[in-house]
């Protein structure tokens, strides 16, 4: 590796560490209900959104009334989508007389973005409207990523509050929008548009090549959706091949500003915690953790990336320059491989390689952060996962250091324990099953591809759909399996989302009413170096304790040879 | 008597053999259930074996040896597990037959209804008889003074080291089970039971009849049916995975593979680490009531500890005599000799003694003829009147100057420096006039100071309760290094520092033995009860000392963490155990499929039913070797949490894992030699 591909990467992360502390303080303000300048812009149109829909954002709500707001609002987002989606041929910003999509391709559709999965079984330009681009994707990827969010603030209050509650949903769902998420990605957008992404309600232009060929070029609300997209970790694309587009990801910069926007609220998030429950020393140990995990995916992928792709051996091609295959010749090999690893450990799932060309071990790297889903994660699920980690870990290293194991001076009861085992076991199950589903059905019998290629592609997509991520090898589905995909990919999605997400919140309710114990500092085994050195053994153990037969049979067995 | 104990241990030997088998009846195994899940998987392996037809043609291969020896060693794993939990058992039974023996008996007088005082024995006693108590005894029970009036001793009991006066009427006619009558005569009535019922339910508990799961052995337990779960789904869908390349794997090598990953060592021995934690505690002679109150007190982090008996030897001892301005030394000494040659207390002995080795001496015919004048409630006094009418009496100053001797300044002064220091100082004085001053000291007892700095060391607080007067109060709390004290403290004191540290969310301990100990006692997270004390006390604790010593609050403290540790340390062991199984069964399992996977076969174990055998003999016999582990418990140390976290990572995770990867080759070479 050259040195500007590690300055490059450094650079990076160096850049991603720092904005997403500051915005992980200004949320965790906000959250506390600090005030700030935004208050005098957003103040009032909250307030008349609250009366509008008549609620008390005072009114401060227990875990069930928390979980019900939550799942009712998801609920109603999610059939406001289908309905867009489902009328859109006689939905007005229809410029390019788009028709309709299969229903079970709205449901699914519909599933995937408001999961914040954003896995696309169709092709945007092609197949939405502007409407439906705006209305039901633009739309939900706010919705969705606030949604994540609003659970890892709820979790957080689960562990400063003693009184049993975790804060008013519908404010803190509003406010994450028009605090965080809005205001960011209006300035985010008007960069994009200033970069080159098109911004416009008219329709796809011909161009006269200059071999007097035609090129339709496909335009629409893109810089709009951009924003949002890296922003809530969504990483659904406007265009089918997603941020591989220029007109997604037109320069170099745009292609930082993308990677460093999602990565900035899931770590940012880690931050806020800290700074809520007064213990930043804790926060800077979490992300340091959930840091060394990603730096060691992406040290492996950079690895297998550095050498020759073993597909093209024997070809007359140099490959002394790394693996270029799937690879944006504007991007170095790090910054692409870089992308990778980022859209996978942080959910988004969008990046800016072709995956299938990808080194088979470079493809077990980046499963293997969305098989672990808290380094750091997904907007507000990553610091979920986050969390429920810490809970086990503080539970098993408690144990060693001969005291009832604490969660910040909270003891863990066995309330807390049972939610927090059964989330740990939802996220396996829901990957393994439907795979294994999928070969004895026969709908996976992918005859055009080697099997361990097939298998790999198999197990990515469920890996991906579970982990809400939405990168996709793409070519799983054919004429007779669509149907059976589709369904499965959404109660994959939806089990993967809501399933967690409810635990999550049981876990916060338990919490919030355990009264914490006031704690000696030589006790507290939280803040010590060597519990971050435990958690992130643990991790690794426990995941590679769980997928490390399926990862040997698919990705590394491709990567070994067979 | 070594034969009758060899015999017994013989006999609960035989009592863990049988109990590993009865642990084969269905509805026993069912009770643990990862090692249900093996004993379902062996049921499976031996229908595999003995019955092929049944599976039609479901099985890939049918190697009839390769099943065999899989079901036996399943087999073999259950029974370990079965032993180490009947073990444990037995030990528990053993340790409750002895604990039988220990019911403290003392002599009582029993007056019957002509008025006749009979001698028996303590556990005679029942609540409503009348009892006769006289100078020098050991009150044998609870009772309440009826008629007349005694000096009782309650140091032991109540860490009171004034004498406290008895007598009908009021509020201080209760006379405290264990302690000592230092002079007058009275009748009592026994106001409880003996504590054998007490006993005999503690005796129940060890023996096992009602053990319950305490709330982190119930979350651990969840963790493991969790993961068990999850691995089956694991192994369970690598069946239709493989078939998708075409490949049948084995079955054999799957529920081989399932075993090993399943946390059988922590599932196999975490009974055995309940028992054996209770069984230890009571071989400190301590009975927990329940295992609850074990793991409590490894949670603990204030400890409320009583000055008399537990940082000092409870009796204070004479250390200085210090001649008044212009008096004679040698005379002083003879006059402190005079005062104590007939008391018999602690405090009068080592006057006597001290005065004695600084050259005072006494004709025996003086001595025979000295009155001796007790400690009276009245005269807070004691001393000896000469024949020739010369009254020499010792006391505090607040007594003497009541009795109208006038006190100067200098020997006020060294009053003050004395109490300064951690001492009772004494005024001596003849015919009401001053001599000198008799220095009493608390003895510390030796290596407290070192036990309190490594509570500190553990982040555990120490406050120190006494009813001494606040200057001995702060000397002594310096001298041993307590974080806090409390002086002239009474009951009441206990449980209003207990209710603060608990609203302050602090978890504490106390010991105690008196009846007005028994709120306290209640409300402290561990309250520790002295068997001597009463039973009032005894039902309000969660935990009795047989020994009655109170410093061993300490150690409950530490075995209530080496319990939890205990389960930490072996379920980290379990986890890193599994990661070197894979590395031993998943290039096995698909080397004919995958052969590049041989990469992974880090241990160069061929072929491939030996790695799956070895990795299964290794999972097997880890659960006896560990068995002393979980019987004796984890070494535990006093240092901070994270040096303890530290440690055990590397013993037991890293050791966990490098202990698998070495023992499953061993085995491997070693079975080696007779594969074929």
């Amino acid at each position: 590796m050259e040195f500007i591909e590690f300055a490059q990467m450094a650079f990076l992360v160096v850049v991603i560490l720092v904005v997403s502390y500051y915005l992980g303080i200004y949320m965790g303000r906000i959250y506390l209900g600090k005030r700030s300048f935004l208050d005098r812009y957003f103040g009032p149109l909250e307030n008349g959104l609250y009366r509008l829909m008549g609620i008390n954002p005072r009114h401060e709500m227990d875990w069930k009334e928390y979980l019900k707001a939550f799942l009712l609002t998801n609920a109603a987002l999610g059939i406001i989508a289908f309905l867009v989606l489902f009328f859109q041929q006689s939905l007005p910003l229809n410029p390019d007389h788009v028709g309709s999509l299969p229903p079970l391709l709205d449901f699914a559709t519909a599933a995937s973005f408001l999961t914040n999965t954003n896995l696309q079984h169709y092709t945007g330009e092609l197949q939405l409207s502007y409407f439906s681009q705006m209305g039901a994707i633009t739309f939900l990827m706010f919705t969705s990523a606030a949604a994540g969010i609003v659970v890892a603030v709820a979790m957080i209050r689960g562990i400063v509050n003693q009184n049993g509650t975790l804060g008013n949903f519908y404010r803190d769902f509003t406010i994450t929008i028009t605090r965080v998420l809005l205001p960011i990605s209006i300035v985010e957008a008007l960069i994009f548009v200033y970069l080159g992404i098109p911004q416009t309600y008219q329709g796809a232009v011909v161009a006269h090549t200059i071999n007097m060929g035609a090129q339709t070029i496909f335009r629409g609300p893109v810089a709009s959706l951009e924003a949002i997209k890296f922003l809530g970790t969504n990483g659904g694309g406007f265009y089918g091949a997603d941020s591989a587009y220029p007109f997604e990801n037109p320069t170099a910069l745009s292609a930082y500003l993308q990677l460093i926007t999602e990565a900035s609220i899931p770590f940012g998030l880690i931050f806020s915690y800290g700074h809520m429950v007064r213990n930043p020393r804790q926060a800077r140990m979490l992300v340091t953790v959930t840091m060394g995990l990603f730096l060691v995916g992406l040290a492996i992928a950079l690895f297998a990336e550095s050498g020759p792709n073993a597909l093209l051996h024997g070809l007359p091609i140099n490959q002394v320059a790394g693996n270029w295959a799937g690879k944006e010749s504007r991007f170095s090999v790090a910054e692409s491989t870089f992308s990778l690893i980022l859209n996978t450990y942080t959910q988004t799932g969008a990046p800016m390689v072709a995956l299938n060309q990808m080194s088979p071990l470079s493809v077990a790297s980046a499963m293997f952060g969305m098989e672990v889903q808290g380094s750091p994660g997904g907007a507000g699920t990553g610091l979920m996962n986050l969390l429920v980690y810490v809970v086990l870990a503080v539970f098993i290293s408690g144990l060693m250091v001969g005291r009832t194991p604490e969660f910040l001076g909270k003891k863990i009861s066995t309330g807390v324990m049972k939610y927090s085992v059964i989330f740990i076991m939802i996220h396996p199950i829901i990957i393994l099953a439907p795979v294994a589903i999928s070969v004895m059905s026969g709908f996976a019998s992918l005859s055009s591809l080697p099997p361990n290629e097939a298998f790999t592609a198999l197990l990515y997509e469920f890996t991906s759909a579970a982990a809400n991520n939405g990168s996709s090898f793409g070519y799983l589905l054919t004429q007779q399996n669509t149907s059976f995909f589709l369904a499965m990919e959404s109660i994959v999605m939806l089990t993967g989302r809501f399933a967690p997400i409810t635990l999550a919140l049981a876990i916060a309710g338990v919490m919030s009413s355990t009264k914490p114990l006031t704690q000696t500092k030589s006790l507290a085994v939280m803040d010590d170096p060597i519990f971050a050195v435990f958690l992130f053994l643990f991790i690794i153990v426990l995941s590679a304790l769980l997928f490390l037969p399926v990862l040997a049979l698919g990705p590394l067995a491709g990567y070994l040879g067979g | 008597m070594l034969s009758e104990a060899k015999k017994q241990a013989r006999r609960y030997r035989r009592i863990a053999v049988i109990g590993s088998f009865t642990g084969f009846l269905p509805t026993r195994a069912a009770r643990n259930p990862v090692m249900f899940v093996v004993y379902l998987s062996t049921v499976l392996m031996g229908l595999v074996t003995l019955l092929p037809w049944l599976f039609g043609g479901m099985l890939g291969g049918y190697n009839f040896d390769f099943y065999l020896e899989i079901t036996v060693i399943l087999l073999l794993t259950l029974w370990f597990a079965n032993f180490s939990e009947a073990l444990a058992d037995a030990q528990g039974k053993a340790n409750a037959e002895s604990l039988k023996g220990l019911r403290s008996e003392t002599e009582a007088r029993r007056i019957d209804s002509e008025g006749a005082a009979r001698t028996v024995m303590s556990s005679e006693l029942r609540k409503g008889d009348l009892i006769l108590l006289k100078e020098g005894d050991t009150v044998p029970i609870d009772s309440q003074v009826v008629e007349g009036a005694v000096v009782v001793n309650e140091s032991m009991m109540t860490g009171e080291s004034e004498p406290q006066v008895k007598e009908t009427g009021g509020d201080k006619d209760s006379v405290l089970g264990g302690t000592i009558i230092l002079s007058g005569e009275a009748k009592a009535r026994v106001s409880n039971d003996p504590g054998a019922t007490f006993l005999d339910q503690m005796i129940n508990l060890v023996e096992g009849a009602n053990r319950q799961k305490t709330q982190n052995e119930i979350a651990l337990t969840q963790l493991l049916i969790t993961l068990s779960i999850v691995l089956i789904v694991v192994i369970t869908t690598l069946i239709p995975i493989s078939g998708f390349f075409r490949f049948a794997v084995d079955i054999g090598a799957l529920v081989a593979l399932l075993i090993c990953l399943l946390p059988t060592t922590i599932g196999a021995l975490l009974p055995s680490i309940r028992i054996a934690g209770v069984n230890r505690v009571v071989r400190y002679n301590v009975i927990a009531k329940s295992g609850k109150a074990v793991e409590t007190a490894g949670d603990l982090d204030v400890l409320l500890l009583d000055k008399t008996g537990t940082i000092t030897m409870g009796n204070r001892v004479a250390t200085r005599i210090i001649p008044a301005r212009g008096k004679d030394e040698k005379e002083v000494l003879l006059t402190a000799y005079i005062s104590s040659a007939l008391d018999t207390t602690p405090e009068g002995v080592s006057t006597m003694r001290l005065a004695y080795a600084r050259g005072a001496r006494l004709d025996k015919q003086v001595i025979s003829e000295l009155k001796p004048v007790k400690f009276t409630a009245e005269t807070r006094m004691s001393g000896s009147d000469m024949p020739d009418g010369t009254s020499v009496r010792k006391g505090s100053v607040e007594a003497m100057e009541r009795a109208g001797t006038s006190v100067p300044e200098d020997i006020r002064r060294k009053v003050h420096d004395a109490s300064m220091e951690g001492s009772t100082p004494l005024l001596l004085t003849k015919n009401g006039e001053i001599e000198g001053l008799i220095v009493l000291q608390d003895i510390v007892k030796p290596g407290i100071d070192a036990r309190i700095a490594e509570l500190k060391n553990m982040g555990i607080r120490t406050i120190m309760v006494t009813g001494d007067n606040f200057l001995t109060a702060q000397s002594i709390a310096k001298k041993v290094g307590v974080d806090e004290f409390r002086a002239e403290a009474t009951p009441k004191d206990k449980m209003e520092i207990i209710a603060r540290e608990q609203s302050k969310n602090h978890l504490i301990a106390m010991t105690g033995d008196g009846s007005n100990d028994a709120p306290a006692l209640a409300q402290a997270d561990v309250g520790l009860a002295m068997n001597s004390g009463t039973a009032v006390a005894k039902d309000a604790a969660n935990m009795v000392d047989l020994d009655s010593d109170p410093t061993k609050l300490i150690e409950v403290v530490a075995l209530g963490k080496q319990l939890l540790i205990t389960r930490g340390a072996l379920t980290t062991f379990s986890i890193t155990n599994d990661v070197a199984k894979y590395f031993a069964i998943i290039p096995a399992m698909f080397s004919s499929l995958l052969p590049s996977l041989d990469v992974l076969n880090i241990l160069q174990i061929y072929p491939a039913p030996l790695a799956v055998l070895s990795t299964l003999v290794f999972n097997a016999i880890i659960i006896p070797l560990l068995i002393p582990v979980a019987m004796r418990g984890v070494r535990f140390q006093a240092t901070d949490a994270p040096t303890l976290l530290r440690r055990n990572m590397l013993l037991y995770g890293l050791g966990g894992l490098l202990s698998a990867f070495i023992g499953i080759k061993l085995i491997a070479m070693f079975l080696g030699l007779f594969y074929v």
